[in-house]
């Protein structure tokens, strides 16, 4: 396929307006993916009636959101590392190994580690969009319930990774998250599930209540227990930039992770939150000794990269077949539609300024991003020093407002509260709160396609092991789990051979 | 901000891991029995609503067997003065979000932020202050900056 639409679009979002709605947005974005649960999604949101008010032609409007996107993106992990107060759902895996990073003093190597593998993560999507994006629109349809199932069951198998040394811990997490999903209307039967004649509950549990919940909440009570014992101690800022040898180890990660998330995001239905999971398990799995969850960056850099490059992978379905990869990229279509646009192939041809213009102006995003935000980390970061009796309060008070102003609903914030106290008393207990949460963004996912599949093939379970690609996932599920053991027998296998 | 780790401190074993053990497998029997009452009148795909359920409390229940055998290693549990604190923390702001319709959000606020201020060493007088600052910083924040609908409450806004 020809380029020449990327020229067009260069064309265009190099023109100085659109550069600075493009500055705008990374900035606005930024501040409002900072605050927890006001993620991308709310973010365009609230910008898009104001875009089209202001009359802005469509590719300007669509530039400002990709802005708005990307800059939200980064702003989430801000008060993810920081606080651990994932700020959306991609930024929870952030959290496991940014948030104990900051605790050692290194939260700004941290940001900026952050800001340098979202921007890896967000390039290498941007190259993946322009050059396959056609390509890939016809490689995501063919991607039925039986390979969502197999894909889901290759997610689980890199959760092998989270196994420590306590696996029945890590299971029972895993189970909690899966159980979670079940509650609420089951579209299929039509039956409402563990919802106990309560309205609220009728639509299941929102994400954000459970990670805000098992995260702020349980925190908030883990740092009460410390103030008791006097254990409190205040965080140094530390150095802003990562060592040479920090990036030398987070380099394949970042690569891997970035392809992984970008293969990932294109999937309609999965996002951010499966990629950034899938990059974490997977890296764990190759490079952990122990180091990961405590502060490894590498930790940190696997989520960042796959979860740019999701969402930059996001935009392939929406831009070709007008399938929106990831809630965001729905409301983004919706911008299309006011426009009386229709996505598809066709796009790239007829309306090059659009799509080029919106590829394009996601490098210069990118790179804005990163030119902006990272001088303004160790601005970020002071956030740290601020006292525990003036920082507390806003934690709490953001976790609260941040669900109440997503569902409006007094009852979803108390049940955000009852969720904080289970979190802190299995934390208590040494669960971890990862697999609740993989488990969780995994389980709805492999249910709905699992009973669909099923229902296409009425109830012959051959149907998930009749196509090459899933057939291709099962495959490396199997690998994932066994190769690393097998690899570890070996070496004890030799390393006692040249013992004796 | 602080560091909070509960790596710190001493671990015991046994008892209380097998108490959670214990209600993990009650729980796992709750969640069988509410399975078998899903309601349903049809389902078009052959496995229905109730099977997944049923695997997983099948799962907990092998996996709550094996944490009771092996209840591993868990941190103590907090002393009664520490429990008062959390559980007063959790309820005063329960209570104060129960109310927000009726009090509004600026009071819920600022119930939240004084009450959890105070709870984390801030002086009675203080804990005013910060109450009155944050509530009414985020409010105006929420409110105008983003447009967010808060409650003004139908104590001091009725009808």
């Amino acid at each position: 396929m020809s380029l020449d639409y990327l020229w067009t679009g260069f064309a265009v979002a190099l023109t100085p307006s659109n550069l600075l709605l493009s500055l705008l947005g990374c900035f606005l974005g930024t501040l409002i993916g900072a605050l927890p649960a006001i993620g991308p999604i709310n973010g365009i949101a609230l910008i898009l009636p104001i875009a089209y008010t202001m009359k802005l032609p469509p590719e300007s409007c669509m530039i400002l959101l990709a802005a708005i996107y990307y800059g939200a993106e980064y702003g989430g992990r801000i008060t993810s590392i920081l606080i651990n107060v994932p700020g959306d759902a991609g930024a929870v895996m952030t959290a496991l190994d940014g948030y104990p990073l900051a605790k050692q003093g290194r939260g700004a190597e941290a940001l900026t580690m952050s800001a340098l593998t979202s921007f890896v993560g967000g390039m290498l999507a941007v190259v993946g969009l322009a050059f396959f994006a056609p390509h890939l629109g016809s490689f995501a349809v063919r991607f039925g319930p039986a390979e969502y199932v197999a894909l889901m069951m290759f997610a689980f198998a890199t959760l092998a990774s989270m196994v420590g040394a306590e696996p029945v811990k890590t299971l029972i997490g895993c189970l909690i998250g899966l159980l979670l999903t079940t509650i609420g209307l089951d579209p299929t039967s039509g039956a409402y599930r563990f919802t106990f004649d309560q309205p609220e509950l009728h639509d299941g549990i929102e994400f954000i209540i459970i990670v805000i919940g098992l995260f702020s909440i349980s925190e908030i009570l883990l740092m009460l227990e410390h103030q008791f014992k006097g254990t409190l101690k205040p965080i140094p800022i530390g150095k802003g930039f990562p060592s040479w040898s920090d990036i030398k180890a987070c380099w394949w990660p970042t690569i891997r992770s970035s392809v992984s998330g970008f293969i990932i995001g294109v999937l309609p239905g999965t996002g951010a939150s499966v990629a950034s999971a899938v990059a974490y398990t997977t890296e764990k799995r190759l490079l952990d000794k122990g180091t990961f969850g405590k502060g490894d960056m590498r930790g940190l850099a696997a989520p960042e990269a796959a979860n740019n490059a999701a969402a930059g992978g996001a935009f392939v379905p929406m831009l070709t077949l007008g399938v929106p990869g990831s809630g965001t990229t729905a409301v983004m279509l919706g911008a299309l539609m006011l426009y009386n646009i229709t996505p598809g192939p066709q796009l790239f041809t007829e309306r090059p300024e659009l799509a080029g213009g919106l590829i394009a102006s996601m490098y210069i995003g990118n790179i804005m991003l990163l030119i902006l935000n990272i001088p303004m980390v160790r601005i970020f970061v002071k956030m740290l020093q601020v006292p525990n009796t003036w920082l507390i309060p806003a934690i709490l008070l953001l976790s609260i407002l941040g669900v109440y102003t997503a569902y409006s609903s007094v009852m979803s914030v108390l049940l955000m509260l009852a969720i904080g106290v289970g979190g802190w008393a299995l934390r208590k207990q040494g669960f971890d709160m990862a697999p609740i949460i993989l488990g969780f963004v995994l389980g709805k996912v492999l249910e709905t396609n699992l009973r669909n599949a099923l229902a296409l093939s009425g109830g012959d379970i051959s149907i998930l092991f009749q196509s090459t690609i899933s057939n291709s996932l099962w495959v490396m599920a199997v690998l994932i789990v066994l190769l690393p053991w097998w690899l570890a027998r070996r070496t004890k296998a030799r390393a006692s051979a040249e013992g004796a | 901000m602080s560091d909070s780790s509960h790596e710190d401190g001493h671990r015991q074993d046994g008892l209380s891991g097998r108490v959670s053990a214990a209600v993990l497998l009650v729980f796992a029997a709750v969640l069988a029995i509410a399975t078998g009452q899903i309601e349903y009148a049809f389902s078009s795909d052959p496995l229905g609503p109730q099977a997944f359920p049923y695997i997983l409390s099948a799962s907990l229940a092998v996996c709550g067997t094996w944490y009771f055998l092996r209840p591993g290693s868990a941190d103590p549990w907090p002393g009664s003065e520490l429990l008062r604190s959390a559980v007063g923390l959790i309820a005063v702001t329960a209570i104060a979000i129960g109310l927000m319709d009726y009090i509004g959000f600026l009071a819920t606020a600022f119930i939240v932020c004084g009450w959890a201020a105070y709870l984390f060493g801030a002086s009675a007088m203080s804990a005013i202050a910060i109450g009155a600052a944050q509530s009414a910083f985020w409010f105006l924040l929420f409110k105008y900056g983003l447009g967010t609908y808060l409650p003004a409450g139908s104590l001091l806004f009725p009808g």
